[in-house]
Order: C-alpha cells, then sequence, then structure tokens
C-alpha cells in the first residue's frame, strides 16, 4: 500500500477527499464482502456519480458492477475480460474442482430450476446437494474432500444449514459475482451437457457456434 | 477484446493482468514480463522468477468491512491457522530489522516444535493435524510457500504487502513467541531428476475425470474464469 498508486491515482485525484473515501469504500466493499451490498448502506453506491467512479475503477482491474436483486451490489469479471481470458486458456481451478462444483450447481440449481421450484436465472439456492449426490466413481473420497475444502475456501460453495443427513452444500456467495451474461452462459452449457440431443441444446448450438463464444457483443 | 489487449501498458493488458492476480492470486512470472500499472513484484531469492501481485491505495481494502458489518468470505479454522502463520513468520524471518521477504526456509520440526511451546506442552499427534490443515490453506492463498514432500516451508509472495506498522506488530508477536529450534533442512536437492516425479493420484484422477466427465468440467471451464476469486480467500494479517 502507498500514497501513490499507479493505476487509480488518474481517477482518485479529481475527487475531493470526503468523495475519495466513499468511492474506495464501496470499491472495497464490492470487491471483498462476501456476499452484495446494500446500496442504502454506502454513498459510493447510492450517488449515481460516485459509482460511476466505482465501476471506472472495477474496469480498470477487469471488474464491473453487478446489480442482485435490485437493491444490492456486488463486482465481478467484466464479459469481455472473461471472454478474453478463456479463449487464452486461463483456468485457475483444477478439472477435478470444476466437477464437483458443477455437480452441486445441478443438484441444487439445475435441477429444482428444471422442475419449476427456483425461477429466475440467479444461481443462488437453499436446495442442499448431499454429499452422497456428489459421489462418483470417477473422484476418490480424498479428492472430493480436499477438492470441497478448496472450492469452500473460495466461496464457491458453501455448507447448507440443513445437516439432518450429514454435512450437505449450497452453491456460494461467489456466485452471485456472476454477471447477466456469464449467467446465461453457466445455463446454456449446463443444458448442452446435461441435454445435448434436446431442442434447447440446438437452440443455443444455432446461436452462438462455440459454447464460450456466446457472450452478446 | 480490441487489439490494444496486446499492447503493454494499456489499459486492456492492465485489466488482464489485474484479472489474472484476481482469479489465481499472485503470479509467478518471468523476471523479463513487463511491469503492470498497480502490480507490485516479489522477486525469488534466486532471481529465476518474480511474483506479481496487487496493490491498492490507500483507503481501500478489507478495513472498510468491518465498519460495515460485512464480513469478507470466512476463514476456515481462522485462529489455528493464524497461529500457523505467526509461527511460520517466527521461523521464516530471522533478520527483523529488514523486510519479512524472502525470508529463509522453515521446516515443519520447528513449527511443530513452536506449536508445542506455545501451548506450553509437549508435541502431541494430533497437533500435526491442525498445522498442516494451516499450512495448506495458507498455501493456497499464497501467504505461505509449503513444501509437503519435504516438510519445508517459506513465507509466500503476500507478506511483501506487509507495511512498517504490520511488520512492527509481527516484530512483537515474533518476541513473545517461543523461540524455534534450529532448522535441519533437506540434503540439497538431487540434481539427477527423480525418475518417478510423482504422477500423483490427482492427476491420475483428474485424467479419468476429464475423460467421462468432459461434458461437465467444459461446462465449467467458462464459468471458473468468471467466479474463481483467490483474494476472497486471502487470510487478512490482522487476524494474526
Amino acid at each position: 500500500m502507498s500514497e501513490q498508486h499507479a493505476l487509480f491515482d488518474s481517477l482518485l485525484q479529481d475527487l475531493s477527499d470526503r468523495s475519495r473515501d466513499e468511492v474506495l469504500a464501496a470499491f472495497s466493499a464490492v470487491q471483498y464482502a462476501a456476499n452484495p451490498v446494500a446500496e442504502v448502506q454506502l454513498a459510493g453506491l447510492r450517488d449515481v456519480t460516485l459509482r460511476r467512479q466505482v465501476q471506472k475503477m472495477l474496469k480498470l482491474i477487469g471488474r464491473t458492477l453487478v446489480q442482485v436483486d435490485g437493491t444490492h451490489w456486488t463486482a465481478g469479471y467484466a464479459d469481455d475480460v472473461a471472454e478474453t481470458l478463456t479463449a487464452q486458456g486461463w483456468q485457475p481451478l483444477s478439472v477435478v474442482d470444476r466437477a464437483v462444483l458443477v455437480l452441486v450447481l445441478v443438484h441444487s440449481v439445475a435441477i429444482p430450476r428444471s422442475e419449476g421450484i427456483l425461477t429466475g436465472d440467479s444461481w443462488k439456492s437453499a436446495r442442499p446437494t448431499t454429499v452422497d449426490e456428489l459421489r462418483t466413481t470417477k473422484i476418490s473420497s480424498e479428492e472430493r474432500r480436499l477438492s470441497l475444502q478448496r472450492l469452500r475456501a473460495a466461496g464457491l460453495i458453501q455448507l447448507s444449514g440443513d445437516h439432518s443427513g450429514g454435512p450437505s452444500y449450497i452453491p456460494g456467495p461467489q456466485l452471485q459475482r456472476l454477471t447477466p451474461a456469464a449467467r446465461r452462459r453457466l445455463q446454456d452449457q449446463l443444458i448442452l451437457a446435461a441435454a445435448p440431443a434436446s431442442p434447447i441444446a440446438e437452440a443455443i448450438r444455432a446461436r452462438a457456434p462455440l459454447p464460450t463464444n456466446n457472450s452478446p457483443t | 477484446m480490441t487489439a490494444d489487449a496486446v499492447v503493454e501498458g494499456g489499459r486492456s493488458y492492465n485489466a488482464l493482468w489485474w484479472a489474472k492476480v484476481q482469479s489465481a492470486g499472485p503470479l509467478q512470472v518471468s523476471p523479463d514480463t513487463p511491469a503492470v500499472a498497480g502490480l507490485t513484484r516479489a522477486a525469488e531469492p534466486d532471481g529465476s522468477s518474480v511474483w506479481m501481485l496487487p496493490t491498492l491505495p490507500q483507503g481501500a481494502g478489507h478495513a472498510v468491512l468491518e465498519e460495515l458489518g460485512t464480513p469478507p468470505v470466512a476463514v476456515e479454522q481462522p485462529n489455528e491457522t493464524a497461529r500457523v502463520l505467526a509461527i511460520c513468520v517466527t521461523c521464516c524471518w530471522p533478520d527483523r530489522s529488514g523486510p519479512a521477504w524472502p525470508g529463509v526456509v522453515g521446516t515443519l520440526t520447528q513449527i511443530k516444535a513452536v506449536y508445542a511451546g506455545m501451548r506450553g506442552r509437549p508435541e502431541q499427534s494430533s497437533d500435526l493435524t491442525l498445522i498442516i490443515g494451516s499450512l495448506r490453506r495458507l498455501h493456497a492463498t499464497h501467504w505461505l510457500l509449503w513444501n509437503e514432500k519435504d516438510g519445508e516451508v517459506r513465507l509466500g509472495p503476500r507478506v511483501v504487502s506487509w507495511g512498517p506498522p504490520q511488520l512492527a506488530g509481527l516484530r512483537e508477536l515474533c518476541r513473545v513467541l517461543p523461540d524455534p529450534p534450529p532448522a535441519v533442512l533437506s540434503p540439497a536437492r538431487n540434481p539427477e531428476p527423480d525418475p518417478d516425479p510423482l504422477p500423483s493420484d490427482a492427476d491420475a484422477i483428474a485424467t479419468a475425470t476429464a475423460t467421462d466427465l468432459t461434458d461437465a468440467t467444459a461446462t465449467a471451464t467458462a464459468t471458473a474464469t468468471d467466479l474463481a476469486d483467490a483474494e476472497a480467500s486471502a487470510v487478512e494479517v490482522e487476524d494474526v
């Protein structure tokens, strides 16, 4: 941490001390709080002019503001940045971690959504995925345990409050950082994986020739 | 993204590097990698590579979360994890008049000894589970570089973000912790590479999984870039 900041100073130097504090507080809150923060809590989010400054700061580091439930804000990766990194093969999660995460998303969100229990496009869900549902012969129990630990630490999954049948998991707070386009990409790809021959999968393929290249342009 | 993505020092160039260090944590790169605005560099002692990690302007960071009552992503076993970080600082930062990075190599034997001393009792086998769990957690978040095979640990690149106030607090903490025994390091690495360098179970499983869960994992590929946020799981030094 230093007085001078090579990336943000050009944005911050034109602000009054008070505005600068409000913008930095809002920036920190959307970046580092586990859950989305209420707009009413922070002038940097409430005030449209200050919020624009927060958005400019985020843009410099490949992020963007994401509104949740109309009253809360968080930050996620900007769609163009995620698309470029994905095209470059950037992948911070191991294949096992991704597999376990997808199993939780299938059981906690995709299946309840297909049954009409969950509506909307959010990846937040209270429907727990049990350890039994995560069992697959392809991942050893030790590897699964370590993977669950890493995914919990990253906030991608969390323990559900329902302990009746042993530990169970729900999607973590980080899922709320997905932009609308990222939420749609995830939905599309789950459909392509689960029902590749379905008419809806056909429609997705027609809309986007490459599965990872379907963000709006 | 437009062509300026590849222009060194350009906005998109900076944004991509920042997105990388946010999603994967500090990155180890070749020393000739050009500078990125706002990312600080921590050189490995042998000069073979540098770590790049983000810096924030004064007034930004986790401190604001407490005022707002909005916690960051929780660290599991926070007290034990902070204790083990403190012990590693004691073992790996012998020259406390200077910066903590890069420090020296410490050993699991030292950590176990200081841990038991801190508890005021002889070493117990159950200590090891807690210590290893904490070391893995701190390694994953780059506060430590933990070599499980050799039982050796170094301070991680994140410690370069510690300024004078943090170092002063840590100096005081080291003073009250028991002194570690001298480090007995593993013999110098054999120049002959191990003929069978750990084709670990993880790799085998990953391969099997990749074959059988191809669709499912492909599903997460794009999404993982959107999601993974190593920053969120960073242990705060203030917890120490």
